[in-house]
């Protein structure tokens, strides 16, 4: 167990904001491989409003549909840090300059576990805190990673924890297995590239540049008619929604290759909020996809995707205070949002 | 026959306009125009397949690959490539660097990652094509040719769009068009030129004149809008760099566009972008309100009164068109909530 950091108290923040930036590419790529340069950052998008405004009211609640339809997109911008330390339990990066990368992570790590390691390599974190969450994952590390790949080359090692199988097969999709560094305690780098879009917050942008990546990379098998319930539908909704020709499916036998093709093949999809609906990215733009929203659980998440990848996004409020407990919701207005989602199609 | 056949996506629709035509929030200009696309709310979306050919045969400009037919008579203008496989890339300068970005340069990045890194064949790049070659790290496996060429192994990825009334569909928008963009976006740090930029061409609509655009002009100039023409690649009289193009594009928040090859530039915006374009009645070319889908921008279109004239008339003197209609900049000032 390190000592180092053990004192939490002791721990000062910092985000991007508080860095010299640099300007141009060039500039920036210097600031990522020169050993003498010191700690920069490099902003690639400001803070920007989008409109999430949904197609249509379906469920009879005009102002919970409207309710925060501008959304402010975080910005992002990447931070070059010298001698900096990841720790791959936490998935905090520390610069002994400047202290933690707060923009990363919400809570300060606990001690770091695992004897401290060294490798003379210039590197970036494959996520942040969340990295077991496919949501997180999928839109936000693994952007974060793929896209500071593709601007400074192969010169930037990709690090992290041993990945899970599923985190691994995306990793391969994208060619990014070979030479990814698994780390197994913390360790300090040359140099590490991060940057804060694995914050907690919706996705930006820069995720569709993956998702597109990766949809081309697993291909599609199937015409694209299917109608597909995922996650923990009530059960009244799942009987209605059977009679309007939805599916429910079962995503956990499934590769990652072959989810985002089922995805692909849809012209629907209903699920809860959260995780459930975490591959709709996968699925064409124009796709309807229903949120079943339980009361005062609402999120923007999902909202914001359907938004930056073209979907047509429809939110559907229950009483029910969970995806289990009966919503409340009439049967004619439930056809009545049913029938909206699928004729529109 | 294709050695190899890798379906990536089919052909399907992508939805436009998700709230309608609704006048004075979407559709702005004279009254009594038509809508646009005849009322139809849906754009192409082309599908994408990957098929490889032994031999193939690549023709530069205008850009086209064939299967090559080893048995037919020897032509001497077609020469061998130096390298035995190469996948086609339609570039040049007869590709507007839209259309260069949003297809050609979409497919490379996308096959790198299935396919790895493989020589990459077409005419002469321009500049700008060159810089977005040498910012996603292609410039060193580009091979320019300038006559139609052999290749031993051809590896190509194209899009599908089907058939409309017995011939190839137009390609719309499609979500494989926002590789290279996401890719060179990420690249530029935005730099804000103006937050209102007017994409357009030095000469007027090919097939028609409009009759006060110098008017236009003066208005877009006077309300503080930069007007960036992307087929010279310049802003006012000084040349612009690719990544200069995309900062400044990046940088805007209202975008006014006329010329639908150029729609990809607009994927340079970020997402909630207000981007209003300019057409005529009776337009029928969805591909900016698509693209505008695509990459989650706020698209409104002015369409200009469609004039009437009749079959026989001759072309005015000193007039390169028949057709003559004016942009109507009360509406563009609606449009762009200057008014």
């Amino acid at each position: 167990m390190l000592d180092q950091t053990n004192r939490r108290s002791s721990i000062t923040r910092f985000d991007a904001g508080m860095l010299t930036p640099v300007h141009g590419l060039a500039a920036w790529r210097t600031a990522c491989f020169d050993p003498a340069a010191p700690d920069q950052v490099f902003h690639h998008q400001p803070a920007r409003r989008l409109n999430t405004r949904p197609q249509d009211s379906v469920d009879g609640d005009d102002q919970g549909n409207d309710r925060g339809a501008n959304y402010e997109l975080a910005a992002v911008s990447s931070v070059s840090l010298a001698a900096a330390l990841l720790d791959p339990g936490s998935m905090a990066i520390f610069s002994p300059a400047l202290g933690l990368f707060a923009r990363a992570i919400d809570t300060l790590p606990g001690p770091l576990q695992g004897s401290l390691q060294r490798l003379d390599a210039v590197a970036t974190p494959v996520a942040g805190a969340d990295i077991n969450d496919l949501r997180h994952f999928l839109y936000q590390g693994l952007p974060s990673a793929v896209m500071l790949r593709g601007l400074l080359g192969a010169g930037l090692h990709v690090a992290g924890p041993a990945l899970r199988p599923w985190q691994a097969e995306l990793l391969a999709a994208l060619g990014l297995d070979q030479g990814y560094y698994s780390m197994t305690g913390p360790t300090k780098f040359t140099r590490i590239i991060a940057t804060d879009m694995t914050q907690k917050a919706a996705p930006s942008r820069f995720a569709r540049g993956v998702i597109d990546r990766l949809r081309f990379r697993f291909g599609q098998d199937h015409e694209r008619t299917r109608r597909l319930m995922v996650g923990t539908v009530p059960a009244e909704i799942t009987d209605e929604a059977r009679e309007f020709g939805f599916e429910a499916v079962d995503l956990a036998a499934l590769t990652m290759a072959e989810q985002a093709r089922l995805f692909a093949s849809a012209t629907a999809v209903i699920g809860p909020s959260g995780s459930a609906l975490a591959l709709v990215g996968f699925c064409d733009p124009g796709t309807a996809i229903l949120e079943l929203q339980p009361c005062g659980a609402a999120e923007d998440w999902t909202r914001v995707l359907c938004a930056l990848f073209a979907l047509d996004w429809y939110g559907l409020d229950t009483d029910a205070p969970d995806a289990v407990s009966p919503t409340g919701l009439d049967r004619t207005s439930l056809r009545t949002c049913l029938n909206h989602i699928t004729s529109a199609k | 026959m294709a050695r190899l056949h890798l379906d990536h996506a089919q052909p399907t629709f992508v939805p436009i306009a998700p709230r309608g035509f609704v006048p004075d929030q979407v559709l702005f200009g004279a009254p009594r125009v038509r809508p646009p696309f005849g009322g139809q709310r849906i754009a192409r979306s082309a599908g994408l397949v990957t098929e490889v050919y032994e031999p193939g045969l690549v023709l530069p400009t205008p850009f086209a690959t064939r299967i090559f037919d080893p048995t037919a008579p020897d032509n001497p203008a077609w020469i061998d490539a130096a390298v035995a496989t190469a996948a086609p890339m339609a570039s040049g300068a007869a590709v507007p660097l839209g259309r260069f970005l949003t297809e050609g340069l979409a497919v490379a990045v996308l096959q790198r990652d299935v396919i790895g890194t493989v020589p990459l064949i077409g005419a002469e790049l321009t500049p700008a094509q060159r810089a977005a070659m040498e910012a996603l790290d292609f410039a060193a496996q580009f091979i320019a040719i300038d006559q139609p060429t052999r290749v031993r192994r051809m590896i190509v990825t194209q899009r599908e769009t089907g058939l409309h009334q017995g011939r190839p569909a137009p390609l719309h928008a499609d979500r494989f068009m926002r590789a290279a963009i996401e890719a060179l976006r990420f690249a530029v740090e935005p730099y804000e030129i103006s937050a209102q930029i007017a994409l357009r061409r030095r000469e007027p609509l090919s097939d028609y004149v409009i009759a006060n655009r110098l008017s236009f002009d003066s208005w877009l100039a006077s309300m503080g809008v930069v007007t960036i023409d992307a087929s010279a690649m310049c802003i006012g009289g000084r040349d612009l760099g690719l990544l200069d193009l995309a900062a400044a594009m990046a940088g805007a928040r209202n975008v006014v566009i006329d010329d639908p090859n150029q729609a990809g530039l607009l994927g340079f915006c970020d997402p909630g972008t207000q981007v209003v374009e300019i057409a005529v009645d009776g337009w029928a070319d969805p591909r900016i309100a698509a693209m505008c889908r695509i990459f989650a921008l706020d698209w409104r279109v002015v369409l200009c009164a469609a004039p009437v004239y009749s079959i026989s008339q001759p072309v005015p003197l000193g007039s390169k068109s028949l057709l003559r209609t004016e942009i109507d900049i009360a509406g563009v000032a609606m449009a762009l909530e200057l008014s």
